[in-house]
């Protein structure tokens, strides 16, 4: 079993050491095998970096072929399909390094104890490097990321750690996804999107982040995540009996992964995936844990309800009412969202939840993230319902839309304490204030469709 | 209480009501077409004739017998995503128009056999266009399309647009169906013997149960069989 270590054990911590003093084994394999990787040509060689790049995502100048542009974003396949797709990299790099116990490492930028660890590894951030005494092109340095550390809030892990459940009918998410393709799960969501735009550069789009050298261990994390979560107490991965439809699990089940060469690919099945001591994977993680901090607010929200088994026997899926929609609304303009349908008002009885879903988001130059406003009425105070990056919006075609939901439950106390009534609830999408494009007037983004859901009475 | 006590208890995994409604209808066109069925050569010689009713139903019943089954998980997004009132009108039309734009194939693609003089179950045209799906079958890029097609446009929860987006759901559905069956649906247009509608059936739902399953046997399989029925019984 090899071992993925946190690349914050690994960094020599500033530039100036990064230019000048020899790296950590596994940061220099690293950077050895993916200049051997830039080397070769994408058009003969499966293990080039091009080809590796272009199987996650092509940007829309590039001939597709069928082993590219693979990447399963906003599916419950996310988890596996990149794990499978880390794994197959990583032998690359093995293969053409010759060092067989190489393991990709991982950036863990969620530690709210380190701040250090949201600033992009030292490593990567230098143009040169000293080798054998000689000052030689970084490998993995790329232009154009910001240098700032990652916002605390957008590596937050307490609401993603939080949910119980890998996947979720919508119009609510579970960890890994929804039961219908086009919509992020929670995982996917936080930190996953928020960390490609606040690292910015190629990381921003699909078509390209796979060509960032900080995309592998970005994902490495991601993928270490997921192994933290189904390490939780209570966590149902979406094969549990009774978690999810049979036709999802079938789907799940059968699902394979392939990549290289197209004509004897390199595959994994999502068993393979789901066992790391498999033969397929053969890693494991340095750290599975959670920060303490982080540890005991998640356990305190997965408790609420809890009979001390570890698992709320309220867990149940409520079914949804459609209450109200509006269309085409543009980043900025508040619009009240009348509830024509269903239960209008809240005579009978106040609502446990309150789901928003923005659908058919489409935009060419969006702003990096976006809150979520609701009001009880366009004249009161306005209440962050949620959240969402744009990741895969920009450099995509226009015809390509991103799918949001957002649980605005947390905001309904506020509501209700302003006298909300029902009726109506009046939203705005807002570009995130504190970011560098935040008041940038040239970005926006138009969801076609924002649907107000309530529990069913 | 240990997980495996709890989860049990977890409702999530109800079956769609929609899908109940769906299944009956399927069953009940498998049913009909059992008892019309009639072998692959039963009506040799005959020329295919889109104009008329009882071709027009026999096409039908197999677009409810094999195709509404497949539509099942978009109709019932439909549904989950319609005000209360307007679910039933919001899935009925999405089933229309996927039936409707079947029986557009099946006029276009019977027209064609009559426009080249194919006679009503001509083993060749059906064992040429099972060949074309089994070859198919093995194609990555059909593959790919088959993921891609999984995503649904947005589904507006009533009134004009919900009707509009409805129908685009169906269009969706249908294109997503078309891939995965569209060379059988061609074979079929000059005549649909119980076994080949119920190997085509079974392939595609199988498929579609097995989205991302590489190289699957079973569809090239089933596919096969009926190709070899066909043979055979002419034989």
């Amino acid at each position: 079993m090899r071992t993925r270590q946190n690349v914050a054990g690994l960094t020599l911590g500033n530039a100036a050491a990064a230019e000048a003093e020899a790296w950590h084994p596994v940061l220099d394999t690293y950077a050895r095998g993916v200049a051997l990787m830039r080397g070769l040509d994408a058009d003969v060689s499966p293990d080039s970096w091009l080809w590796a790049a272009n199987t996650h995502g092509i940007d829309q100048l590039t001939e597709p072929r069928p082993a590219w542009d693979q990447c399963a974003h906003g599916s419950r396949f996310f988890l596996p399909w990149h794990r499978a797709y880390l794994a197959w990299f990583e032998g690359t790099i093995r293969r053409l390094t010759g060092e067989d116990d190489w393991g990709l490492p991982y950036w863990d930028y969620s530690d709210p104890a380190l701040d250090d660890t949201r600033v992009l590894p030292a490593e990567f951030a230098v143009e040169r490097r000293t080798v054998d005494g000689q000052l030689v092109a970084n490998a993995l340095f790329v232009p154009d990321r910001s240098s700032d550390p990652l916002p605390e809030q957008d590596v937050d892990l307490v609401s993603t750690m939080s949910e119980t459940r890998f996947v979720r009918p919508v119009p609510t998410v579970g960890f890994g996804g929804a039961d219908r393709d086009g919509f992020f799960g929670d995982v996917e969501n936080q930190p996953h999107n928020f960390v490609h735009m606040d690292i910015g550069g190629i990381m921003q789009s699909p078509a390209t982040a796979a060509g960032d050298p900080i995309f592998w261990l970005h994902h490495s994390n991601i993928d270490r995540l997921w192994e933290v979560w189904r390490g939780l107490e209570g966590s149902v991965a979406l094969t549990d009996p009774g978690a999810a439809p049979v036709l999802l699990v079938t789907q799940w089940r059968s699902a394979m992964f392939a990549f290289g060469d197209e004509r004897s690919p390199t595959t994994y099945t999502t068993a393979d995936t789901e066992d790391l001591a498999s033969v397929a994977m053969g890693y494991g993680y340095e750290s599975t844990v959670l920060p303490p901090d982080v540890a005991a607010e998640v356990e305190a929200a997965r408790g609420a309800g809890d009979t001390g088994g570890g698992m709320a026997l309220d867990d149940t899926e409520p079914t949804w009412d459609a209450v109200g929609a509006t269309f085409d609304l543009t980043a900025g303009e508040a619009r009240e969202v009348a509830f024509t349908a269903g239960r209008r008002g809240l005579d009978d009885a106040v609502p446990s939840r309150l789901v928003l879903e923005l659908a058919g988001a489409r935009a060419t130059n969006p702003h990096a993230a976006y809150a979520v406003e609701v009001r009880a009425t366009p004249d009161a105070e306005p209440h962050v319902a949620g959240r969402f990056s744009t990741f895969g919006l920009a450099g995509t075609p226009d015809t390509e839309e991103r799918n949001y939901l957002v649980d605005a439950t947390g905001v309904l106390p506020d509501l209700l304490a302003e006298g909300w009534a029902g009726g109506a609830l009046t939203v705005r999408l807002v570009a995130e204030a504190g970011r560098p494009d935040a008041d940038d007037a040239d970005r926006s983004i138009t969801v076609r469709q924002v649907t107000v859901y309530l529990p069913s009475p | 209480m240990t997980l495996e006590q709890v989860v049990p208890r977890v409702r999530v995994a109800r079956r769609p009501r929609v899908a109940y409604a769906v299944g009956a209808a399927a069953a009940a066109a498998w049913v009909v077409l059992a008892r019309l069925s009639i072998g692959p050569h039963d009506m040799a010689g005959m020329t295919v004739d889109p104009r008329t009713s009882a071709w027009a139903a026999m096409w039908l019943l197999m677009v409810a017998a094999m195709m509404w089954p497949l539509a099942t998980p978009m109709l019932d997004a439909v549904r989950r995503s319609a005000y209360p009132r307007w679910r039933g009108r919001l899935v009925l039309t999405c089933l229309a128009t996927t039936t409707v734009l079947w029986l557009g194939f099946g006029v276009v693609a019977a027209s064609v056999a009559r426009l080249l003089e194919v006679p009503e179950a001509t083993v060749a045209w059906q064992v040429a266009w099972l060949a074309v799906a089994i070859v198919l079958t093995r194609s990555a890029r059909r593959a790919r399309v088959l993921w891609l097609c999984l995503t649904l446009p947005p589904l507006a929860p009533g009134g004009r647009r919900g009707l509009v987006s409805a129908v685009r759901a169906g269009l969706a559905s249908w294109r997503r169906c078309a891939v995965l069956c569209g060379p059988v649906m061609t074979a079929m247009v000059v005549g649909h013997g119980l076994v080949l509608l119920a190997c085509a059936s079974l392939a595609a739902w199988w498929e579609a149960a097995h989205p991302r399953r590489r190289h699957d046997p079973v569809p090239p399989l089933l596919l096969g069989a009926a190709l070899a029925w066909l043979v055979v019984s002419r034989v």
